[in-house]
């Protein structure tokens, strides 16, 4: 078995052979990887006692391993959990902030209301290579396959069980879009959120409110609802200029959980939602016919704009246990996400449906499989800057996924699956994977993985068009491409998508090493190497368009040209340095090279792609009990700066470093009041360039909190 | 420019350590208690299912007899915070057993005389624990009972109301068996 093992982890040193790469860094890359290994060789694993519920217990089998139950911490994938703890402690105010405390993860502020977030690279406004899940409902819009996240700010922090971050694939059981990361938000059972809670929070840039009221019904129900309402302040430029981007919203949502039997538990959930969020765009204006406009100067700057956002889902999950290896669950969702701003009406209906059941095969396999359906609706009313062909659309996706988990020996586990994934634009998608966890010890792990996942073309990748900017040209070369056109005549920089974009495919390989090595010490640790296929590039065109008056074109046309490579690490270690004070720190080092497909004439994918990602980051955590009633929590953020070396010279945005502190007092049990600043040493940064709309600097924050359970 | 020396810098501190980690693991003692280890984890769980009379001091003392071999598997949870209070492991003699919040005791132990201990507990706010078979028999709250190759517990709530305890509704509810007033 140790071979498979070698095998593993020998793989990427054959790929190694076939890419050009910075060679000190691989050096170092495969410094952590030895260290790893050798120490793995010696090492073995264990638990902290006061990590697992009750329910967890009663399902634990008593083994001479301790298996500790095929949970997330003994997955062979790189996952980080943010507990409720974590969130309470944090003093992050929204799941995007609170997402920064994930090692690996970039999260870059666009403006008050806008996140840029990302795994392992390719970050920005429109990131799409990320899974975004609450409860098993997909966040991301298939309009970019990305996620508008100010649109989920409606969740109350207080109901978050837990947030499970995997980095790297997981289109086997996820399906696709889980290429570089997955981010599952999991509220709370709403038995343990019984009784009422009132939360409310102030300061310099925002004001929230939150009340919560858990019950029973019946025997074996428990009930909760919440209201939500918050209020951002609009956040500055450079110079000090409002920046326009205030946003509010309302919202309100429930959630029920009942048994019928031992054996049958139900869940039935929704949310309703309303949000206004200001904007400063940088799309064209305008809505006559474009041959009628052209002899204007369009205004392109900064338009102010608010987007109306409204959203409501209602969600059923059944759970029934067959025995103590064989459950099935049926959960079905209903979601309509409307977004009204300047450029574009936006309302998206999704319907899904997923079976799953799993069941012990032989004494050694745990077989699990699953089929789904979805059908998603949407209905885009674009303006001239921005409009979808068709404006209407219907999707399909059917799904089907099979994964085994093989007891090979004692300590080693092999996993093996895939997703069968059809769809409306480029069929059938097969994502497998193979992942190998092995228990070297009580207390030490170590697993490698091999995977294959894809990101389906977005309505976007097909059927959009954007009209950047106009401009007029003083003269024309009548033998070139704008021949037809006389001097003075307008051309339009428009971007196109394409109906044959296909799909972007990663094969990823991963290892990783999960310890505890001491019994207050947990690490963490995980390297990768990917390598990206028919990712998109932006193929520039000329030519003559409209029937006369005609107009210039310059078109950037969505096809699949760029390829790119990414290799890195990321170490995380909680160390509970006493019993009144805890410390968690990571390092993430990543580097990506693209680069384009011979004879594609794509422009700024390849440096879009470079400066899409920090090179390094690093955090470091305190939590400290001064006293059984006072907190004091410090964190400290680095992320390296992000560099472009683009035709016109080299970009950048210059690495940042933040500090946060929380203090925190319970005169009472049941209250809490906190008084949190962020961003401590620096008053004013950018965190991400983005094109589409205005970034602004991201300021310090003070703000006093006050949250009562009764 | 300089915070990247830095994190170099960071990093090879990193790998040093990883290194040194090395020798520092294969000095560590093996463990291998899995079923105890659960049953710890469940103590710890009825302990934040617990709530005692409000007039004990910040911290609760779980108490656990010195020649117990569980002594040790408990002491990890020494200075684990259970609800707003900590957790305070302490060794105990059979003859002296004030001050105790909790207490546990295990089969290994071997004690003739567990009748008369646990009469030492009657009617004062004491969480009594264990995984002797027929513990509520003997007058403890709690008994942890192996089933099917799993760790289940018992619970005689009549018992926890005279010892002025009250047990969540989640306790009771996830418990095999409750005990009411006959």
């Amino acid at each position: 078995m140790k071979n498979i093992q070698i095998f593993l982890i020998i793989i990427p040193f054959i790929y190694r052979f076939s890419v050009p790469v910075n060679r000190l860094a691989f050096t170092r890359l495969l410094l952590i990887f030895s260290s790893t290994f050798i120490i793995t060789t010696s090492l073995y694993a264990s638990t902290n006692l006061t990590q697992f519920s009750l329910e967890d217990l009663m399902t634990m089998k008593i083994t001479s391993v301790s298996k500790k139950s095929q949970k997330i911490s003994e997955a062979a994938a790189a996952i980080h959990v943010i507990t409720a703890e974590d969130i309470r402690r944090s003093g992050m105010t929204s799941i995007p902030e609170l997402l920064r405390r994930v090692p690996g993860l970039h999260v870059a502020r666009i403006n008050s209301n806008s996140w840029a977030i990302s795994s392992r690279g390719f970050n920005n406004r429109f990131s799409n290579k990320l899974l975004v899940l609450m409860d098993g409902r997909t966040l991301y819009t298939p309009l970019f396959s990305g996620v508008y996240w100010d649109s989920h700010n409606n969740v109350p922090l207080e109901d978050i069980e837990r947030i499970e971050v995997i980095r790297g694939p997981g289109g086997s059981l996820w399906g696709a879009n889980a290429v570089n990361g997955i981010i599952n938000i999991i509220t709370k059972h709403s038995r343990d959120s019984q009784g009422g809670l009132a939360s409310f929070h102030a300061g310099n840039q925002e004001k929230v409110g939150t009340l919560r009221y858990g019950g029973t019904f019946t025997d074996k129900g428990w009930f909760r609802t919440y209201l939500k309402t918050h209020d951002g302040k609009p956040f500055e430029d450079a110079l000090g200029h409002d920046q326009n981007d205030a946003w509010e919203g309302h919202s309100i949502g429930f959630k029920a959980n009942w048994e019928t039997s031992s054996k049958d538990s139900f869940t039935f959930q929704g949310d309703y939602y309303r949000e206004d969020v200001e904007q400063q765009t940088n799309l064209l204006n305008g809505t006559a016919p474009a041959a009628v406009l052209f002899p204007l100067s369009l205004p392109n700057n900064s338009i102010s704009d608010t987007a109306k956002i409204k959203g409501e889902n209602l969600l059923f999950n059944w759970t029934h246990t067959l025995s103590n290896n064989s459950s099935w669950q049926l959960q079905t969702y209903l979601d309509r996400a409307v977004r009204n701003d300047i450029a574009l009406h936006q309302r998206i209906d999704t319907f899904d449906l997923d079976f799953q059941y799993r069941f012990k095969a032989t004494e050694h396999q745990e077989l699990t499989w699953g089929i789904g359906y979805r059908r998603v609706e949407d209905k885009l009313n674009g303006s001239f800057a921005l409009s979808f062909q068709p404006d209407q659309s219907n999707e399909n996706l059917y799904n089907l996924f099979v994964q085994d988990e093989i007891r090979l020996s004692e300590t080693l586990t092999l996993t093996v699956g895939s997703k069968f994934e059809d769809n409306n634009y480029t069929g059938l998608e097969i994502q497998p994977s193979v992942r190998l966890l092995w228990n070297l010890h009580e207390k030490h792990t170590l697993w490698g993985a091999v995977s294959q996942a894809v990101r389906t073309p977005s309505r976007s990748n097909r059927d959009i068009r954007i009209n950047v900017t106009s401009f007029s040209v003083p003269g024309v070369d009548p033998d070139g491409p704008f021949g037809p056109l006389a001097g003075g005549d307008p051309i339009l920089l428009s971007i196109f998508g394409d109906k044959s974009f296909k799909s972007e495919e990663l094969l990823a390989l991963e290892w990783g090493y999960r310890g505890k090595p001491r019994p207050d010490l947990t690490v963490d640790i995980s390297a990768f190497y990917n390598i990206y296929d028919n990712l998109s590039s932006s193929e520039r065109s000329f030519g003559v368009e409209g029937a006369p008056p005609t107009h210039g074109l310059i078109a950037s046309t969505f096809m699949n040209n760029t390829e790119a490579k990414s290799y890195g690490a990321e170490i995380s270690a909680n160390w509970k340095a006493s019993s009144n004070w805890r410390l968690f720190s990571s390092y993430a080092w990543l580097k990506l090279d693209a680069w384009l497909n011979e004879g594609s004439t794509s422009v700024n994918n390849v440096s879009d792609i470079e400066k899409s990602a920090p090179r390094q980051q690093f955090q470091l955590h305190s939590y400290w009990n001064i006293r059984h009633d006072i907190e004091l929590d410090l964190s400290m953020y680095y992320t390296d700066n992000l560099i472009a070396r683009g035709s016109a010279g080299e970009t950048q945005i210059p690495s940042y470093t933040r500090f946060d502190a929380r203090l925190a007092w319970h005169p009472k049990e049941q209250i809490e009041l906190s008084l949190v600043l962020q961003n401590l040493l620096d008053d004013q940064h950018r965190e991400i360039d983005t094109t589409d709309i205005i970034p602004s600097e991201i300021p310090r924050t003070i703000y006093a909190k006050a949250k009562i359970l009764f | 420019m300089k915070m990247q020396c830095f994190f170099k810098v960071i990093l090879k501190i990193q790998l040093t350590i990883i290194l040194l980690m090395f020798g520092w693991f294969t000095q560590a003692h093996e463990e291998d208690m899995s079923e105890d280890r659960i049953k710890a984890a469940y103590i710890y769980n009825f302990i934040t299912f617990t709530g005692w009379p409000s007039n004990i001091n910040e911290k609760l003392n779980l108490c656990v007899l010195n020649n117990d071999p569980f002594v040790e598997i408990l002491e990890e949870l020494n200075g684990e915070k259970a609800g707003t209070r900590h957790i305070n492991v302490i060794k105990k003699e059979t003859g002296n057993m004030h001050d105790c919040q909790i207490f546990f005791m295990s089969h290994k132990a071997m004690l003739n005389s567990t009748r008369t201990l646990i009469k030492q507990f009657e009617n004062q706010p004491v969480l009594t624990v264990t995984d002797m078979p027929g513990a509520l028999d003997k007058g403890f709250i709690i008994g942890l009972e192996k089933q099917d190759n799993r760790v289940v517990f018992v619970v005689n709530h009549a018992a926890a109301r005279h010892h002025l305890l009250t047990l969540s509704s989640k306790l009771l509810r996830m418990s095999s068996k409750v005990l009411h007033d006959e």
